[in-house]
């Protein structure tokens, strides 16, 4: 009895207590409740709706000490460009003007000219500066990259030339879809090209999946040449089954040998200048080829300075002279013209061991190659004599021998890389 | 004494009672007391959005938008009926957006203005830098609240907010190799985002 006249007296009571509350609704809870932005600091935390970007930069091997407001609310980047934003401090309350709350930089805003920015708090910084393409119009143009930058310049996917940067300095996936020519044909009859040709497209994927984020940066160390140029990395590790033969392996020139008698092997551990073979791999090409192995030719200032001993024995001190390597942004475009077309220090010349007369070191055959033919075929020009399994053991006569000092080649592109090579026409030599 | 005899004595006061009190009804008590609105007195808030009252006591921005100390219930006015106008379709107060003050560099408020957008009439502002732009465009076409005020309470406020972004975790790119017999150039053709992630962000 008792409970139910307790509990008739709590509804009436609520039944009184909601007739006459207010029957009015406020949209949002808080909504006028505003943010005191008045402080030194940046009040509204970015962290309250990007927190996920900085749990990826607690995870990066650069910046991981950098505050957002660092590089989104920096006040002068290297360029000299001042950034005004929405601020409410000590001093007073100051309208944005380029922003409000927070800017995207580009990369360059902090590593492009001096390095030299001006963070949140004014403060000046230093940041390296990114080889070459901190320069007026991206540096040189024989950095290998700066097409890559100037054509994110051009794309809208990020700010300026971002995509550039995070494809390469970030664990950003990334895929790339190559396409290019699938094979070349040229004949060489007395040192002359004649009757070039280029066929067929290839189409290659270079897919490499990684974490995804774009605020994890990578050490440039770290930062592997073979993620994007898997192809080349396919060439020179898988080529084309040789059979009982040497594997076809393009991009790897070796240097050709023969003495008389034919019996020896068409290639030479040691080259014309008497030192170990600088360019092919005979073994564990999945381990030997890496960075080191690129730059041997496509940063030969950077593989210098990093090994002494090959410096030494391999004059690489003249060689970078001979290169753009100092200039370029991690890695040069270059022609096998730029360390071996004459007057450089690695000209080619003559193989003592071979005594059968000159071969293209008297013709200007290499400067020929670079000053006729686009840069992307000179390589494979090249390759088509200076690829391993082209020379097979004791078949030097298919090209060199009596009237047949010619030859028809047909050379694919790389991964694969397959060359076949045939008699050309009569006369002249090789 | 005997509980029926209780019982009893109470029917018949309340009885007596009834006959003796007024037979008429107010439907509502005091709905004959009026407020004085002249003199600028208009509004009383307070007495039906206490908890929006509350919220202000508790801010130090716009506590002091009537220029006085403390909250008294006046300071709803300078927002809410700013631009009031009974032959405009408004009565006591008006739903105002952010913008009426702090993209206003004329307003009578005094507002600071939320420069950065591009959207106040500052001739300085040019927002050309500005990351947070698509936020409050979206926003300005919503009809939840007036004009940009949504992205303006999402981030200048205590409200409670979930945030959904969409965000690329990879890139395609497509690399073109073009040449002729004499000449080459590599090109990047195009640059497209993909494999897209969601990020839920809880604001409390």
């Amino acid at each position: 009895m008792r409970g139910v006249i307790i509990a008739v007296v709590i509804v009436l009571v609520s039944a009184l207590a909601l007739f006459a509350s207010i029957n009015t609704v406020t949209i949002f809870t808080g909504s006028h409740y505003m943010t005191d932005i008045s402080s030194p600091q940046n009040d509204i935390d970015c962290t309250w709706c990007h927190s996920w970007m900085a749990d990826e930069l607690n995870h990066s091997a650069i910046h991981s000490s950098f505050k957002c407001e660092e590089c989104h609310r920096m006040k002068i980047t290297t360029s000299g460009e001042a950034i005004e934003y929405a601020t409410h401090n000590a001093s007073g309350i100051y309208p944005g003007n380029q922003t409000h709350a927070a800017y995207t930089p580009t990369c360059l805003d902090c590593h492009g000219g001096s390095g030299i920015y001006y963070n949140d708090t004014w403060k000046a910084k230093q940041a390296p500066p990114a080889p070459a393409f901190n320069q007026s119009d991206y540096g040189s143009d024989y950095s290998a990259h700066k097409g890559l930058v100037e054509d994110a310049k051009k794309q809208g996917m990020s700010f300026g030339e971002n995509e550039a940067c995070i494809a390469c300095h970030t664990n950003y996936s990334l895929q790339l879809d190559y396409s290019y020519f699938w094979n070349i044909n040229y004949s060489v009859d007395n040192w002359t090209i004649s009757s070039f040709s280029f066929n067929g497209t290839r189409d290659y994927s270079a897919n490499h999946q990684d974490t995804g984020a774009k605020h994890e940066f990578v050490k440039s160390s770290d930062i592997n040449c073979i993620t994007c140029h898997k192809n080349i990395y396919d060439a020179l590790v898988n080529g084309t089954d040789g059979g009982t033969n040497e594997d076809y392996l393009t991009h790897s020139p070796i240097e050709i040998n023969s003495n008389d008698t034919d019996t020896k092997s068409e290639w030479d551990a040691d080259n014309a200048w008497g030192n170990y073979r600088y360019h092919y791999i005979d073994s564990n090409r999945a381990e030997r080829v890496d960075n080191s192995y690129c730059f041997k030719c496509h940063n030969v200032k950077k593989y210098a300075d990093n090994h002494s001993s090959d410096k030494s024995t391999y004059s690489l001190g003249n060689v970078t002279s001979d290169t753009n390597s100092p200039n370029v942004h991690a890695a040069e475009a270059l022609w096998c013209q730029t360390c071996h077309g004459s007057g450089k220090t690695k000209e080619v010349i003559n193989n003592t061991d071979y005594s059968k007369g000159a071969g293209h070191t008297d013709q200007g055959f290499v400067d020929e190659v670079k000053n006729n033919y686009a840069r992307t075929f000179h390589g494979d020009i090249c390759m088509g004599c200076h690829e391993a399994a082209v020379h097979p053991e004791k078949e030097c006569s298919k090209c060199h021998k009596d009237n047949k000092e010619g030859a028809n080649i047909y050379i694919e592109s790389e991964p694969s890389g397959n060359a076949t090579t045939d008699a050309g026409m009569d006369g002249g030599g090789m | 004494m005997p509980l029926g005899r209780i019982i009893l004595a109470v029917t018949v006061i309340f009885v007596l009672g009834l006959i003796v009190l007024p037979s008429t009804v107010n439907i509502f008590a005091g709905s004959h007391t009026f407020y004085d609105v002249s003199g600028g007195n208009e509004s009383n808030c307070k007495k039906c959005h206490a908890d929006v009252l509350e919220e202000l006591k508790i801010t130090k921005v716009h506590a002091t938008v009537d220029d006085e100390a403390g909250v008294s219930g006046e300071e709803c006015r300078v927002c809410h009926r700013a631009n009031v106008s009974t032959s405009k379709g408004t009565h006591a107060a008006t739903v105002t957006s952010c913008r009426y003050c702090h993209l206003n560099a004329s307003s009578v408020t005094g507002a600071p203005l939320a420069g950065g957008f591009g959207l106040s009439d500052n001739e300085k502002d040019t927002g050309i830098h500005a990351m947070h732009t698509s936020y409050v465009y979206y926003s300005s076409r919503d009809d939840l609240m007036p004009n940009t005020t949504e992205a303006c309470v999402g981030c200048h406020s205590n409200t409670w907010l979930q945030v959904t972004l969409n965000v690329s975790t990879g890139a395609i790119f497509v690399v073109n190799n073009s040449y002729t017999v004499d000449e080459s150039r590599w090109e990047t053709t195009s640059m497209e985002m993909r494999d897209f992630t969601t990020h839920k962000e809880v604001v409390n």
